[in-house]
């Protein structure tokens, strides 16, 4: 019993110094934390910043909490500014749009006033003021058509030449042909190609009379166009049948030569052969070859050299050899009988 | 008729090429054809242009034919066949020949009028 509480008083005695000791570091702490205490008041009193920045810590986060509870309010907030901005945008431009026609009005009514001025200093109008401003109205008229009525070849340009028409024919044919366009197409262009200009005055109502081929376009153009290009058919088809004709007849020559040159050959044998049949013929019938030649004429012949020469008449007086050149003068021999040709009789004068 | 330059130009051209083409045949023909039998046909009056056509040429059955291809060059044919063209010719080529042609030349135009004839049916 003793022991034990001596065991006992002795673990008393070591708790209690133990907690001796933690009171002792917790009286250390308290004194340490104290002083921090003091440091930081004194901190905080001796820089004004600090205990703002602080102060300002505490107001964001307030601001924070705000602005997390209310973020669909501010939301709300921007688009309708949005739209309030656009809708003046819009405003904005109409007013702009406005002002821009306002500005061009004011123009056109300026320089009409100016026209109208000028036209009138140039043409002074006697009378009143009541028929001022329509005649102001269709002298500008008049003067514009004029103008477009120049400008559209009218007026007083020459119309359109035989030459260009032919020309615009020809580039419309050739378009059309390219575009594989039927001749009725083709027509119809070229009769819309010449009378555009009359088209366009007739509807500005500046025709007076002037038309180069509205009056008769219906019937006289049509015909017109459809002549030329007949008439350009027709040559074309005359070209085409001369060159074919003359490329047939090169050929049938073509023909004519190689079936003569083919034949060559069988046309002298059967020359060759005509003479011989003749011959044999003639032997068959003991028929004499001929002395002389059977022709027409007179023969002389030549004393001298023997030439024979042939004269369609009976030679006379003196006669000179064509061979030898000697002079010889005719004399008439009692005629010989002379073999009967073919072709009838000849004469042999003999010298 | 006024017959300009170059229509003279191409007349004479055709006229020398057609006399060139001829001149090759009747070289090949006095070739093959002795100058005794050519003679011996002329003295002898044979009919040889005309009988050469219609074995050759003027077939039976094919003369229409054959003058319908001949029609054209009837000028050409004609002048050609102008008996002193045709003895020049055959001078040019064998002078033995054409003095034969021209010692018959009646011969040689009776030749030329029949063949004429034969050919374009005149």
């Amino acid at each position: 019993m003793a022991e034990t509480s001596k065991l006992k008083t002795a673990l008393g005695l070591e708790n209690l110094k133990s907690l001796g000791e933690t009171l002792k570091e917790v009286k250390e702490l308290q004194a340490t934390l104290n002083e921090s205490k003091e440091a930081l008041s004194k901190l905080v009193e001796g820089n004004p910043i600090i205990s703002k920045a602080i102060a300002n810590y505490m107001d964001a986060e307030t601001l924070n909490r705000l602005k997390e509870g209310d973020v669909t309010a501010l939301d709300k907030l921007r688009e309708k500014l949005e739209q309030e901005n656009k809708t003046l945008k819009e405003g904005y431009t109409a007013l702009m749009e406005e002002n821009r026609q306002l500005k061009d009005s004011l123009l056109t009514q300026t320089l009409r006033q100016i026209v109208a001025d000028e036209f009138e200093r140039r043409f002074p109008q006697g009378g009143g003021n009541s028929g001022h401003r329509t005649n102001v109205e269709e002298a500008i008229d008049r003067l514009v058509a004029n103008r477009i009525d120049t400008m559209l070849g009218g007026g007083n340009q020459p119309n359109l030449t035989a030459e260009e028409i032919r020309k615009m024919v020809a580039e419309e044919v050739e378009k059309g042909n390219k575009n594989k366009a039927s001749p009725t197409e083709i027509v119809d262009n070229i009769v819309g190609l010449l009378t555009a200009a009359d088209q366009v005055k007739q509807r500005l109502n500046i025709d007076q009379g002037g038309g180069r081929y509205l009056p008769q376009m219906a019937g006289g153009l049509r015909s017109d166009i459809l002549k030329i290009l007949l008439e350009d058919e027709r040559e074309r088809l005359r070209m085409q049948y001369e060159h074919e004709s003359q490329t047939e007849r090169n050929k049938h020559l073509g023909v004519l030569a190689s079936s003569v040159r083919d034949n060559l050959e069988d046309i002298i044998a059967a020359s060759r052969d005509m003479v011989k049949e003749h011959r044999e013929s003639r032997n068959e019938k003991g028929e004499e070859e001929p002395q002389s030649e059977p022709e027409e004429g007179y023969q002389v012949k030549c004393s001298l050299c023997g030439e024979i020469s042939m004269f369609s008449e009976k030679p006379a007086g003196i006669f000179e050899c064509p061979k030898c050149h000697g002079k010889l003068r005719l004399q008439d021999k009692p005629q010989k009988p002379l073999p009967q040709g073919p072709q009838g009789v000849g004469s042999t004068l003999e010298i | 008729m006024v017959t300009s330059r170059q229509e003279l130009f191409v007349q004479s051209y055709i006229r020398r090429v057609a006399e060139r083409q001829a001149k090759r045949y009747i070289s090949a023909f006095c070739q093959g054809m002795p100058v005794q039998d050519f003679r011996y046909a002329a003295e002898h009056d044979l009919d040889v242009v005309s009988n050469l056509l219609r074995r050759f040429l003027l077939r039976p059955g094919e003369e229409k034919a054959a003058r319908k291809k001949v029609a054209p060059y009837r000028k050409l044919v004609e002048r050609l066949a102008d008996p002193d063209t045709v003895t020049r010719l055959f001078s040019e080529v064998s002078p033995e020949h054409g003095k034969v042609l021209q010692e018959h030349r009646s011969w040689l135009e009776r030749q030329i009028r029949s063949g004429l004839a034969a050919l374009f049916a005149t």
